[in-house]
């Protein structure tokens, strides 16, 4: 998933973003509205982790100007406002879900999950392959019995192809998804993790359309 | 408490009183008034009987027949002799007289050489009067009474207003703050509920600024308290790098800068005023050695002492953040200047940028602070009655406490 944090707290988005790096998604930091706004204009995000309190204003300004430009985009509030009429306010600019601070990680990454796998029009979390089986909200694979071991990278792209399961996803398409701005992107990153997952789902489960790129059915 | 006297009841008591005497008073008027018209209508009828009597009189001394009640007795003197039973003695002169009891009237015609003497008595009179008063007063009773009814009604009618008003702010609850309606009072009465609406709008304002602060203080300290727990839980999945205890303590140390303001500010709004006071040059002497280095500059002004109604520990809270505000947003060591007044001026080079930011919360880009140091400085300021001024001033912030307004003279050594 391509993630975009707003948050201008440098320690939580620090933690946040290692966290959710490490589970394999590219994440794009933003520590302000000015900056939210010229990263949304320059990609496409899976989803948003909003905090509100921001130096130049409110987080709900950006979630409302993206609900008026009909971009759902799920959004995420991360805040420290903890009163109940916060939480409506958020939710009725249009925020999917709303956590708040302190969180867990773990759980925040679970729930942007599930946010990007209903967007995606496939909100449930077990999928079957043949004989795999994958559970996307654990961010497992098994074969029968048996799990199948893929690293951060690996399953993110499997859990791109997955979420745009029976399209085609560019090359470009799953290198936005894999690295945030700034990473460097070896050429040939996609086709060495596509090779790679091949390797121990098997041949057929991604299948390659040339020039247009790969697809799950 | 003795039990609360009723408007309406005092009100009501009061006019009825007040149009029974008036009504009395008129009585005592109407009385008087009617009793001397009367006396001139029945000496009226005196004289007109007398004139009628004499002109159908005769030498020979007969009387035409008068109506019985226009006098009560008559005289006819003739040169023959007198007629009729007059109980008062013979009169002389012509015209009214008053003769024991009596009102008598003696017209005479030398001419003919008679007169006439016409009398009413006294108790015949005042019986007319009497009567004549009787008919006023039972034509005014019914008056009275729908006047006094009147009255009750129309006091109670001109206070139901009032009435409801009170009902409406008993039946309200203590922690109802909206603003009381005051749509049909009369103009006597619509100040009582425009300054009861200013009070409780600025209770509300006070109310909510509290519940605001709360929010905020809640707000700041779960931000920090977040990046520590997510930076611990960084560091139980395997993720963290190895600045993630650095940034742990980062978090920490924040967590604790803001509860310690919090505290300070709690601390400020306990109390200030001191009549004792304190000396401001000690306090000022004991805090800056506290301070870490590099220390302020501080230049005394050779003053000898600057006492003021001031509790040390809030001069202590108020200058020590100005320090601690100095120390933390300036780019290099502050200069703290005391002047007779007392008058005292901390200032640090600062960045060109650089603010002043009053909002309590409020961030600013680049900065941790979130404008509590400010905002504890300015309430102790404003509740002691220190003139406070901040000012940027060629690449410096200027702080200035002028104590002057608190200032005691310096105790006679």
């Amino acid at each position: 998933m391509r993630i975009l944090l707003v948050e201008d707290t440098p320690d939580v988005a620090d933690a946040v973003l290692r966290f959710l790096r490490g589970g394999g998604h590219a994440v794009d930091p933003a520590s302000d509205l000015a900056e939210a706004r010229a990263a949304l204009d320059v990609a496409d995000y899976d989803a948003i982790l909003l905090d509100l309190a921001l130096p130049d204003g409110s987080g709900l300004r950006l979630l409302r100007d993206l609900r008026a430009l009909r971009n759902t985009v799920p959004v995420i509030i991360v805040t420290a406002a903890d009163q109940i009429s916060d939480r409506i306010e958020g939710l009725d600019a249009g925020a999917d879900d709303y956590v708040l601070k302190p969180f867990d990680l773990a759980e925040v990454e679970a729930r942007l999950r599930a946010h990007a796998r209903r967007a995606a029009g496939d909100p449930a979390a077990q999928i079957s392959l043949g004989e795999l089986r994958i559970d996307r909200a654990a961010a497992r694979l098994f074969r029968g019995d048996a799990e199948i071991r893929l690293t951060s990278r690996e399953w993110a792209v499997l859990d791109s192809l997955l979420s745009a399961r029976g399209r085609v996803l560019s090359r470009r398409a799953l290198e936005d998804r894999l690295y945030s701005f700034g990473d460097e992107i070896a050429g040939n990153a996609v086709e060495v993790y596509v090779s790679r997952l091949r390797s121990k789902l098997g041949t057929g489960v991604i299948e390659t359309r040339r020039g247009l790129g790969y697809l799950i059915r | 408490m003795s039990r609360a006297w009723s408007l309406r009841g005092r009100l009501v008591r009061r006019l009825v009183l007040g149009v029974s005497l008036g009504w009395l008073f008129g009585l005592v008027l109407t009385t008087f008034v009617l009793s001397h018209e009367m006396t001139e209508l029945l000496d009226d009828l005196l004289r007109d009987s007398a004139r009628a009597m004499l002109a159908t009189s005769s030498v020979e001394g007969t009387a035409q027949a008068m109506e019985p009640e226009a006098f009560g007795a008559f005289r006819l003197v003739t040169p023959a002799g007198e007629l009729g039973a007059a109980p008062w003695p013979q009169q002389t002169g012509d015209g009214a007289h008053d003769i024991a009891g009596w009102r008598i009237y003696r017209l005479s015609n030398p001419d003919k050489g008679i007169a006439v003497e016409l009398g009413q008595s006294d108790a015949w009179r005042r019986h007319e009067l009497l009567e004549s008063i009787e008919g006023l007063l039972v034509l005014m009773l019914p008056v009275l009474a729908v006047v006094l009814l009147t009255v009750r009604r129309s006091v109670g009618a001109a206070l139901a207003p009032a009435l409801r008003f009170a009902r409406s702010l008993e039946g309200r609850r203590a922690d109802d703050l909206s603003p009381v309606a005051s749509t049909d009072l009369p103009a006597e009465l619509i100040p009582i509920p425009q300054a009861l609406n200013l009070y409780l709008q600025r209770i509300e304002q006070y109310v909510e600024a509290e519940r605001q602060f709360t929010t905020n203080a809640a707000h700041e300290l779960r931000t920090p308290l977040a990046a520590a727990s997510a930076q611990a839980q960084l560091m139980m999945a395997g993720r963290a790098d190895d600045q993630a205890p650095w940034h742990m303590d980062r978090a920490i140390q924040r967590l604790g800068r803001i509860v310690e303001r919090l505290l300070q500010l709690s601390r400020a709004e306990a109390g200030i005023h001191d009549m004792t006071g304190c000396d401001l040059l000690r306090v000022l002497d004991v805090l800056l050695r506290e301070q870490p280095a590099p220390r302020p500059a501080f230049d005394d002004g050779d003053l000898e002492s600057a006492p003021i109604t001031m509790r040390p520990d809030a001069v202590a809270l108020m200058v020590g953040n100005v320090l601690r505000n100095a120390a933390e947003h300036g780019t290099g060591p502050a200069t703290v200047t005391l002047r007779a007044g007392p008058v005292l001026e901390i200032e640090n080079p600062v960045d060109a940028s650089a603010q002043f930011e009053h909002g309590t919360f409020h961030k600013s880009r680049g900065s941790e602070g979130v404008g509590l140091g400010l905002t504890i400085i300015q309430k102790i300021a404003d509740r002691a009655g220190v003139d406070l001024s901040f000012a940027m001033i060629g690449g410096r912030a200027v702080v200035r406490m002028d104590f002057s307004p608190i200032a005691r003279s310096a105790p006679q050594s």
